[in-house]
């Protein structure tokens, strides 16, 4: 028995960890349960799909893409674009997330470029690259604007002196949670069409092998495994949150996004997809060894490249979801740590520098954010200090990604001494 | 019935590039014509021409540095040989006149490569492998839209079409097997398996396949390559094993310091007229010394010694080793006797009873074991013998540094590197070992295998050992170097008569040295021989059958 469990605890020694410390954190923080589930909920949407942007380099080999920060500033560049030329609503944000993407390929090959002159140490690179872009970010927008160069003189967006953006912009009122409001739906009714669904689309899927590709009952069978766990888990879920009062309350209050839900859904099949086809099966031969891939005669330098501009691309989309949900833009500091706690994120969800999931993302996510704002609020609590929590997110973030690095070298360590 | 029809669309194939070949009326599928090479004003290619008929094997032998490799490069078009001023001389492919200019554009011509370290992935499936970049994609729209990046794979007839390749080299496996589940001496069946899907293969370069292989798999494999040939398909065989050569190819041809010095059907030409072209003066490996009559004393013991070394596990080996001894360890590659000096060492978890000098050691304690002036020359000479990228200086004298605080110097109590010191002494070393370099500061990475072995021994004996252990001293090396270190061997041990302890996988020259040979089977010492006994009685333990059956079986044969 204990020979199954020490290997277990063993690799998923963050996420255990992390399960613990929320558990404190949540039940000291003494909120609400709708208030935690609420946050929860907004704070995953807003999130997940700058984690998801980390997956290719991961898959490419290239570790954890800290120059994201790159794809982040490009999708602000776009979003202040569209707020100087009042533009908003859907069409707008088409255009917002047509031009950051535009912005980010580039970006994207300029970081690949660059990854590719320091094989094996894609991470620290990325993180300069990171500091680096935001130093030229800076640049432009905070001593360039408004000179002869960039003739901006907006008042809603340049400071007082007429040179430079402001600290924090509004967004305008089209702009303003755009996504989030296309479709909202209460966190309870979100379960239950959430089962429904997804058994329908299993149900619908074994017909499909059955019937149509006419395979036998076994292999059908596990093809809609996962859509009927899915939905198995979701009902369980609603029979949850329906019979407990508390949960029933937090539940029925919840919005949930179902709009962002569905841009974080096709962003998800994207990358299951990209997997499934030839580019990723070369991406994943690069991550494997670069040595085998160039000698199949794969275009090792360039799949590199391709890689890093979709995590970019991606990471652009996701800025651009994080600020319409914040509905501001922190001008100079709302791109600077995406890097970090995107990464921080999907480490605490198990991920390693070679292997990273899907689900590993929502886990991450989950967890990391769960903390990230208890955290000041069990401070509070406790010794009536929200500043001492605050200091322990900081310290958090930045300690998981070592402890989690460090466990995954000492994991490395052993299963080589074996 | 679905592989059956598979296997005949390929051999439709086949007779339709035979045809196209007829078309072209060429006796020859490879010919490559007044090749010359210089790497800065030094020439490594001197007018070498050689030729491959279809469904030939052509063995290309020569000491290391004879010129196989840049040759083979200029084949396939490296960026290294555009990078340095291309080549004189001509290459044609069926007769006709083609430029190579990179691996991929070689790969289109028809030539495929057997790289010497396995170039698979582990965590692929055996189908994800031999369709490495070839990968069978499905229709799709997308596909259409954006190219072949965009298709998606079709795992199934990757599956179906690997699993008759695999069953054209007879291999008899699942294709959806985990590579890195195999046995090493399958993979290079694979390896092969992924050439041969591709539909226009012609030529396949074979850059030592067997070097990693036990003799036994080494025979499968060549035997695998012999039936292809049937096919038509051509093979350039470089190995460095004479008797494989002599056995399995057609042609030879032989390379000296960058010229041909001789072509040859191999029916016509014995192994000792190959090996003396190659290096041009007369070795003789296996001449025999007489026998010494040894110390008494023990040197070394090891009582019921289990060492877990992952892929060569020893069982409770016993052995005694006297002092000034020179003794081997033979047997087949996977059967434990690597084990021996690297569970000495501590370098894998051991059991049992180490006695050195009758007094118990701690294999454990590695530093402990080195100051008891135990010195190991390990197998692994890229990986944990040498720091690649430190000079030989450094590599020679580092462990004496570290275990005996020798080449140093105490500035107010702290030490520091004795430079002066150290770079004398790494000259006498090279002097001494005769070792081929521009100076004691280059880097070890660039030195030839020969080389990087004997920076090897130097550091070894630096430490002035009474027990030398030595691991595979001769694996990779040309045949002078091989000489050269055995003959270095020898002599430390008959100067200073420290024992040392040879693992080698080649028996002829662990006898051509040793004064008692263990053969290793299965991770059992299965006996002791001396260097002078019979070559069946080897064979017999090498093949897991001890002296007491042996004896039985030698019983039976006398009473009948």
């Amino acid at each position: 028995m204990t020979k199954k469990i020490t290997p277990f605890v063993r690799k998923n020694i963050v996420t255990l960890l992390f399960i613990i410390l929320c558990i404190f954190t949540t039940i000291t923080s003494r909120q609400s349960s709708s208030f935690i589930l609420q946050e929860l909920v907004s704070r995953i949407c807003r999130n997940a799909v700058l984690i998801l942007s980390l997956l290719m380099p991961v898959l490419c080999g290239m570790g954890l893409n800290f120059s994201i920060v790159l794809g982040a500033a490009a999708g602000q560049i776009a979003l202040i674009l569209i707020t100087y030329w009042n533009i908003g609503g859907l069409p707008g944000m088409g255009l917002c997330i047509l031009m950051a993407s535009v912005i980010s390929v580039l970006f994207g090959i300029f970081a690949g470029f660059i990854f590719n002159r320091t094989v094996g140490q894609e991470m620290i690179t990325g993180m300069i690259v990171g500091y680096f872009a935001k130093g030229v970010f800076d640049l432009i927008f905070l001593i360039l604007v408004g000179t002869w160069m960039i003739p901006i003189s907006d008042p809603r967006l340049v400071l007082a002196g007429g040179v430079g953006l402001k600290n924090t912009i509004d967004l305008n009122e089209n702009v303003k949670y755009v996504f989030d409001r296309v479709w909202q739906m209460s966190f309870m009714d979100c379960l239950l069409y959430g089962a429904i669904v997804t058994a329908v689309f299993a149900l619908l899927q074994a017909a499909f092998y059955l019937l149509y590709r006419r395979q036998d009952r076994k292999s059908a069978l596990r093809i809609c495994l996962p859509g009927l766990v899915t939905a198995g888990t979701l009902t369980a879920a609603t029979l949850l949150f329906g019979c407990v009062p508390a949960l029933n309350q937090a539940a029925a209050y919840t919005k949930v996004p179902v709009f962002t839900l569905v841009i974080i859904a096709a962003v998800c099949m994207l990358n299951a997809f990209l997997c499934r086809t030839k580019l990723g099966q070369d991406i994943r031969t690069c991550g494997q060894n670069m040595q085998v891939a160039t000698a199949a005669g794969i275009p090792v330098g360039r799949t590199r490249i391709i890689a890093t501009v979709i995590s970019t691309v991606i990471a652009s989309w996701g800025q651009i979801i994080f600020l319409q949900n914040m509905g501001l833009i922190n001008t100079y500091t709302s791109h600077e740590q995406v890097g970090t706690y995107a990464v921080a994120a999907l480490l605490v969800g198990g991920a390693s520098i070679k292997k990273a999931s899907i689900s590993q993302v929502f886990v991450g996510a989950l967890l990391f954010h769960l903390l990230f704002f208890t955290m000041p609020l069990a401070g509070n609590q406790l010794f009536h200090d929200s500043q001492i929590g605050e200091y322990f997110r900081v310290f958090i973030s930045y300690g998981v990604i070592a402890v989690a690095l460090a466990l995954h070298a000492w994991n490395q360590g052993t299963k080589k001494n074996r | 019935m679905g592989k059956a029809a598979n296997i005949e669309d390929t051999q439709r194939e086949f007779l339709l590039q035979e045809q196209e070949g007829l078309g072209m009326q060429s006796e020859f599928v490879l010919e490559m014509e007044g090749i010359s090479k210089e790497y800065f004003g030094n020439p490594v290619l001197k007018d070498v021409s050689i030729r491959v008929r279809p469904g030939e094997i052509l063995a290309l032998v020569g000491e290391n540095g004879a010129g196989k490799s840049t040759l083979m490069n200029i084949l396939f078009g490296m960026p290294a040989i555009h990078a340095t001023n291309g080549f004189q001389g001509q290459i044609r492919i069926n007769g006709e006149k083609v430029q190579i200019t990179s691996p991929l554009n070689a790969m289109k011509h028809g030539i495929g490569m057997v790289h010497q370290e396995f170039m698979l992935i582990d965590d692929y499936e055996i189908a994800e492998n031999v369709k490495l970049n070839r990968e069978n994609l499905k229709e799709g729209l997308l596909r259409k839209l954006f190219g072949e990046k965009a298709g998606v794979l079709d795992r199934k007839a990757m599956k179906k079409e690997t699993a008759a390749t695999l069953d054209e080299v007879g291999l008899n496996i699942d294709a959806s097997t985990h590579t890195g589940s195999l046995p090493v001496g399958y993979k290079q069946f694979i390896e092969i398996a992924r050439e041969l899907d591709k539909s226009n293969v012609r030529l396949i370069v074979l850059d030592e396949p067997t070097a990693v292989l036990t003799e036994n798999e080494a025979e499968k494999f060549l035997q695998c390559v012999k039936n292809v040939t049937k096919k038509g398909i051509s093979f350039i065989f470089i190995s460095h094993r004479l008797n494989e050569v002599k056995k399995y190819a057609d042609h030879l041809a032989i390379l000296r310091d960058g010229s041909l010095v001789g072509e040859y059907d191999t029916e016509s030409v014995s192994v000792r007229k190959i090996s003396e072209l190659m290096i041009g003066r007369t070795v003789d490996i296996s001449q025999l010394e007489g026998e010494r009559t040894l110390d008494e004393a023990i040197s070394l013991e090891l009582k019921n010694f289990s060492v877990d070394m992952p892929g060569e596990r020893l069982k409770n080996a016993s052995v005694r080793i006297h002092k000034g001894e020179i003794f081997g360890f033979a047997g087949l590659a996977g059967h434990g006797k690597a084990a021996v000096a690297n569970g000495i060492m501590g370098l894998y978890p051991a059991s049992g009873e180490v006695l050195l000098n009758g007094g118990s050691l701690d294999v454990a304690d590695t530093l402990a074991t080195l100051s008891k002036k135990v010195a190991f020359v390990s197998e692994d000479r890229r990986g944990v013998g040498l720091l690649l990228d430190e000079s030989i200086e450094v590599n020679v004298v580092i462990s004496s540094m570290r275990v005996r605080n020798q080449f140093l110097r105490k500035v107010a109590g702290i030490s520091f590197y004795d430079k002066k010191a150290c770079r004398q002494y790494a000259e006498e070393m090279i002097r001494e070992f005769d070792i081929r370099c521009t100076d004691a500061s280059q880097h070890t990475r660039s030195l030839s295998g020969g080389n990087q072995q004997k920076v090897c021994i130097a550091r070894a004996v630096t430490l002035e050992p009474e027990v030398l252990l030595v691991s595979e001293p001769t694996r990779g090396i040309d045949v002078g170097a091989k000489k050269r270190i055995l003959d270095t061997l020898t002599e430390m041990n008959r100067s200073t008569g420290a024992t040392i302890i040879i693992t080698s996988s080649e028996l002829a020259e662990l006898r051509s040295v040793c004064d008692r040979i263990a053969i290793v089977t299965e991770g059992e010492i299965t006996g002791i021989l001396k260097p002078s006994d019979e070559d069946y009685r080897y064979g017999l333990l090498m093949s897991g059958v001890s002296e007491e059956e042996e004896a039985v079986y030698e019983d039976k044969k006398q009473e009948t």
